[in-house]
């Protein structure tokens, strides 16, 4: 059970693709319909940035760790995993009535924490509705022209459902068991979340950033070729 | 570490921009500024006080002005109108200049030393007639100078003391034209030489004091003269008679007229017609005749013989006294590429007192104009030097056997202009060479930043000042990053060809222009119009550039003309041709070959067109095309636009296979009687239109972009004379846009109680025009934009995102486009010269209207303003979208001038050039002065300020740099004893 730092390398790097693919082709559907602009643009990579930088320093604080342990003995109990048993029990130790014994009281013990579970994974779903009520109060505060902070406030109700609907597996991974039905408290969750990516789509068209209209798709069109050609003018003198 | 720190410096460096703004230590840093004076015509020579030397001149482009003797620097120098022609110069009492202009009814005193006017006088004009200026030298009437001026038919005695005039004596009723006034010394009885009708020689004998005709006698001579007159001492003038074939010296001593007939075939065998020159030569003239210069001397009694004879290109100044009654004058010829320059003693011929040779270059042509002066050395001999005019306007100051100074003059009459690209930089060359070190350029950053941040001692305002002039190589000859370094290729009136440097205005090369054939008729022809011929950019890029300069032989438009190919990068012409048709019209077509050739159609007077370049090549692309060239000619006297079709090859006439013969198509003919054209405009041929749309608040408008549209402008026949000449209900103005495809007209407009001039600039989809409203006593501006109406129902956003539209298929003309416009008028409050409209790269930078003023300086002034949209209360979405609120006049902001503190005296035209950068445009404007900048319209958006302050940006990364590398290696610290811990 050693642990190598180069062990987890691929699977940090696969993590990271993980987060980075999905927020890409996320993205990329807005970036061709944006009529950016170069503050724009800028503020978009900065947020972007900031991002990149926080899930890098979850992922290196995980790096950390596991680089600070060269090596660890488990002490856990695998007593209960009889094919990993490979010392014969002591005499007189009889593990089935034991395991009988405690039966009643663990299956109670895991109800209770089932419960706990379910109630806790209810209330991770809900989280995103706070997030959005304040979202939307500070759009409302933020105004409809644009300038850096109304901006600053819509890429970042665009990028926080984005970011909650990529690691939706891991927030709920916690409270993951098999009595737990965990489908309805992530359905909640990530509707609200598309919520919140509505209302940042909303703000962004009511700043007038995206291409609604006509003529955000006629302005880059040159004008229509000529078939004929003339010249001439007054005669020379 | 290291590098870190030059990977962001290096791409700094690469990223060295200058752009325009303008602060008071701005000036002169993109833009400059040359004065001249143009093609000496009179030169009086200065030289009584010994300490400044200085000569007088006057020019064909109007210019009196006073320049120094030793450099060849205008001390002073006064532009007058373009209908103020000087007809004459002389000095007076020693301290004034005194002109006179506009056909002998204006008289003007200079002061000398300053250019200061003392006094101006109008005078009586009754008709336009030759006019003649006097000033007697030691004529004194009651304290008071006299000058004699006579003009108009009306003789003037004017007081040079204060331009009052003194007499005047009417001779419009006899139809007396004076033609020398000559002064007896001693005397105050003035002699006035004169003809009636060309046949009655008149000698008026008057008092200068009270200008009463003291004498008067006439004489008919029955063969008449010529007009040509050289008058050789103080009692006789020689004149030709009107066969050109006899020499008349008419004597008048004592008030009596006599004629002496000498037949010039007795003076020369087998003699044509003779010409008198205009040197003025003591008991002396100089004939032309056979192609030679002939001296002939004057006797006594009127006796004629020949003394000299020189070749015929043989220029000569008047005579000048020297020493003791002598009297000596300068010759200068040609001798291949040397010029020899001799003065002789007008009554020994033979005596050369002076004989110099000098080398001369070939591109300045002949000797025009000699002017001659002496002085004397510290030895109490004679000096000389000659100022000369050559056949390419220059002026150069000859003495002791050098050119002591040069000024091309030509530059004052400069007639087309454009521009091309500087050769690419080659390898080796790198940008290091300019900056020197490493360590100048950072001392030169830190400098700056001194200067940005209020350090600056006096001296280091000084350096930075030196070094932003110096900066980023500006005046290499080589491609820059930005296109910001180019040549502005200037053709001028003297049929020279002028590469200027877009960094500091200097003569990259010149080239005269002449034509290869030699033949007797067309050695020197003019140079009517510029075209870029060959710009090789994608293939051909080994090739260098080339343009093509149109010339005609003679000022005749059915005279046959000549076409010169001239290398850009060299100056050299690569070839010229005589092409044998005459030349009305040139057309460039859209075409290139695949040497990057331009095709073009040059259109004769018979109403054929001929294709050039002559190769098979071209002759296939344009056959190609065939069919859809078109050419249309503006007939203004008649008042009639036709437009022609290209029908078929004229090989039935001609075994010319690049002859075409053409087809009228369409006509549209202007009531004579009610209007007449006084101007047409079309867009610019190169101009890069970005877009197509115009988004109206929530609206999408279509522009209608057609290069086939003419802007046509008509006035009243009766108002087309001076503003104010007309009451407002005789006069108004019509403007019209015109396809030229289909003759179509496709908007009119029309302006009641309004006249011209018209100056009009058209781009895009705009027309704007600036004329007089006589009604409201004030100069207007109007604008019409037009826009597709056919294309409006574009609108489906579904539509466009999938392509399913026709807005970039090929239109044609004849498909009937449906355009309305839009228009709205201003008042403005002042006059205006020329139009002009900034052009950039890619057409997306905002576009400002270049307006060049009465004042002679360009002020731009933003599209914004002139905006059919504004109106007088936007709402909050036009203001988002920069819609000015409506006032009635345009404004006139000081800032604007992007001229400054200069002056483009007698400013004819403005020429705008796209830089690489597409922020940036050059302007060249041209008049008598020259004077280039560039402007950011949008500000330069594309690339960082002269100001910028890289040493603080370095300082700042190098900071940032330090702290990063500081605080990781502290981590690194804190997180090992955390893990020993």
């Amino acid at each position: 059970m050693i642990k190598g730092p180069l062990k987890q390398f691929p699977a940090l790097l696969k993590s990271l693709t993980r987060k980075g693919d999905p927020d890409k082709s996320d993205l990329g559907l807005f970036f061709p319909n944006l009529s950016l602009s170069l503050s724009l643009s800028l503020s978009l990579s900065l947020s972007l940035a900031f991002s990149i930088e926080e899930l890098k320093a979850m992922d290196k604080g995980k790096a950390v760790m596991g680089t600070g342990r060269r090596w660890a003995v488990e002490f856990s109990d695998q007593s209960t995993v009889p094919s990993s048993r490979d010392i014969l029990d002591p005499p007189g130790f009889s593990r089935a009535s034991q395991e009988q014994d405690d039966s009643a009281n663990s299956r109670q013990k895991k109800d209770a924490e089932a419960n706990w579970k379910l109630q806790k994974a209810w209330e991770v779903a809900q989280s995103p509705f706070k997030n959005l009520m304040m979202m939307g109060f500070m759009m409302w505060m933020a105004g409809n022209t644009v300038h850096l902070f109304s901006i600053g406030i819509t890429f970042s109700a665009l990028w926080q459902p984005i970011s909650a609907l990529q690691s939706v597996g891991k927030i709920f991974e916690p409270f993951k068991d098999n009595k737990v039905e965990l489908l309805m408290p992530k359905l909640v969750f990530l509707a609200l979340n598309l919520g919140g990516l509505a209302l940042g789509v909303w703000k962004l068209n009511t700043l007038g950033l995206l291409p609604t209209h006509a003529s955000d798709w006629v302005s880059s069109l040159p004008p229509p070729q000529e078939v004929e050609h003339s010249g001439g003018g007054f005669v020379f003198h | 570490m290291g590098i870190r720190v030059f990977l962001p410096l290096l791409l700094f460096l690469s990223s060295a921009i200058v752009s325009f703004s303008l602060y008071e230590d701005q000036a002169g840093i993109t833009d400059w500024h040359q004065r001249y004076i143009g093609k000496v015509k009179h030169a009086v020579f200065h030289t009584q006080k010994t300490g400044r030397k200085r000569v007088i001149v006057s020019t064909e482009e109007n210019v009196v002005a006073s320049l120094d003797l030793r450099h060849g620097e205008i001390f002073w120098r006064h532009v007058l109108g373009t209908k103020d022609a000087i007809d004459g110069v002389g000095i007076a009492l020693g301290k004034y200049v005194i002109t006179l202009s506009s056909e002998g009814s204006t008289l003007r005193a200079w002061n000398l030393p300053d250019g200061q006017m003392v006094w101006e006088t109008s005078l009586h004009t009754a008709k336009p007639s030759k006019s003649l200026l006097s000033v007697p030298i030691n004529l004194k009437v009651d304290k008071d100078y006299p000058i004699i001026v006579f003009g108009g038919g009306y003789l003037h005695a004017v007081s040079a003391i204060d331009g009052e005039v003194l007499w005047e004596k009417d001779f419009t009723a006899e139809g007396f034209e004076v033609q020398r006034v000559l002064q007896p010394p001693g005397s105050s009885i003035i002699s006035v030489l004169g003809f009636i009708n060309l046949s009655e020689a008149v000698v008026y004998q008057i008092d200068s004091k009270s200008g009463e005709v003291v004498a008067q006698k006439s004489r008919v001579f029955p063969g008449g003269f010529s007009g040509e007159i050289s008058s050789v001492s103080s009692d006789k003038v020689v004149v030709l008679d009107s066969t050109r074939s006899i020499l008349v010296t008419i004597g008048f001593v004592d008030g009596d007229i006599s004629f002496q007939k000498t037949p010039i075939s007795d003076l020369v065998e087998n003699s044509g017609k003779a010409e008198i020159l205009s040197p003025l030569l003591s008991n002396m003239l100089a004939v032309k005749v056979n192609k030679r210069t002939i001296f002939v001397k004057v006797g006594g009694e009127g006796k004629l013989e020949v003394v000299d004879s020189l070749s015929d290109e043989t220029a000569m100044s008047d005579s000048l006294p020297v020493a003791d009654d002598q009297e000596a004058f300068a010759s200068v010829h040609h001798e291949g590429s040397k010029i020899h320059l001799m003065v002789k003693l007008v009554n020994e011929l033979d005596n050369v007192l002076l004989r110099e040779t000098i080398q001369m270059d070939q591109q300045r042509g002949r000797v025009h104009k000699v002017f001659m002066n002496n002085y004397i050395r510290t030895d109490r001999s004679n000096g000389f030097r000659a100022l000369i005019v050559m056949e390419d306007h220059s002026l150069l100051l000859l003495q002791q056997g050098a050119i002591v100074w040069s000024r091309e003059e030509a530059l004052a009459s400069v007639t087309d202009v454009t521009t091309a690209e500087l050769p690419v930089e080659k390898d080796g060359v790198s940008v290091a060479k300019v900056e020197h070190t490493l360590f100048e350029w950072l001392k030169g950053h830190v400098l700056k930043l001194k200067g940005s941040l209020l350090l600056a001692s006096p001296e280091d305002v000084v350096a930075i000042q030196d070094l932003r002039v110096k900066s980023s190589g500006k005046n290499k000859l080589t491609r820059d990053h930005n296109g910001f370094r180019k040549l502005i290729l200037a053709l001028t009136r003297a049929g020279k060809l002028f590469a200027l440097h877009t960094g500091d205005g200097r003569i990259v090369w010149s080239m005269l222009l002449n034509s290869h054939s030699k033949s007797q008729t067309c050695e020197r022809p003019n140079g009517i119009s510029l075209y870029q011929w060959q710009v090789p950019h994608h293939h051909a890029m080994d090739k260098n550039p080339s343009v093509l300069v149109v010339g005609r032989c003679e000022s005749d438009s059915s005279a046959p003309g000549v076409l010169s190919f001239v290398d850009v990068y060299t100056g050299k012409e690569i070839s010229s041709s005589d092409i044998g048709h005459s030349v009305v019209q040139v057309m460039p077509l859209p075409y290139t070959d695949s040497t990057e050739q331009r095709l073009h159609l040059i259109a004769d007077t018979v109403g054929h067109v001929h294709l050039y370049p002559k190769t098979s090549e071209a002759l296939s692309i344009f056959q190609r095309e065939f069919q859809n060239v078109y050419w249309y000619t503006v007939e203004a006297d008649e008042g009639i636009i036709r437009g022609h079709v290209m029908k078929s090859s004229c090989s039935g006439e001609t075994a010319d296979e690049y002859c075409f013969t053409t087809r009228e198509l369409w006509t549209v003919v202007f009531p004579s009687e009610s209007e007449k054209i006084i101007s047409t405009l079309t867009r610019k041929s190169n101009e890069v239109v970005h877009t197509q749309a115009k988004v109206n608040t929530e609206d999408l408008l279509y522009k209608y972009v057609s290069r086939n549209l003419m802007f046509v402008a008509t006035v009243s026949p009766k108002g087309a004379g001076e503003i104010g000449s007309v009451t407002p209900e005789e006069s108004s103005l019509v403007v019209y846009l015109i396809d030229t495809i289909t003759g179509r007209i496709l908007h009119r407009l029309s302006h009641q109680g309004c006249q011209g001039p018209v100056h009009a600039v058209f781009s895009e989809n705009w027309v704007v025009y600036h004329y007089f409203n006589l009604r409201a006593h004030k100069y207007e501006f109007t604008v019409v934009e037009i826009y597709d109406q056919s294309r409006a129902e574009n609108k489906n956003v579904w539509k466009l995102i999938l392509g399913k539209h026709n807005l970039t298929a090929p239109i044609t003309s004849y498909s009937r486009p449906e355009v309305f416009t839009k228009s709205q008028s201003y008042f403005f409050a002042q006059s205006v010269k020329t139009i002009a409209v900034t052009s950039t790269a890619k057409g997306i930078t905002s576009k400002h209207l270049l307006i060049g003023t009465i004042g002679d300086q360009i002020l731009a002034l933003d599209k914004r303003f002139v905006d059919p949209r504004r109106t007088l209360n936007p709402s909050q979405a036009e203001k988002e979208e920069g819609i000015i609120p409506l006032t009635d006049s345009l404004p006139i902001i000081p800032q604007s001038y992007v001229t400054h503190s200069h002056k483009v005296e007698g400013l004819r035209g403005i020429v705008t050039a796209p830089s690489k950068l597409e922020s940036t445009t050059h302007v060249f404007a041209y008049g008598v002065d020259l004077f280039y900048t560039r402007l950011a319209p949008s500000k330069t958006y594309d690339s960082l300020t002269d100001d910028f302050s890289y040493a603080l940006l370095l300082i700042t990364i190098v900071a940032l740099v330090a702290a990063i590398y500081i605080t990781w290696v502290l981590s690194e610290k804190k997180e090992l004893s955390e893990k020993w811990r």
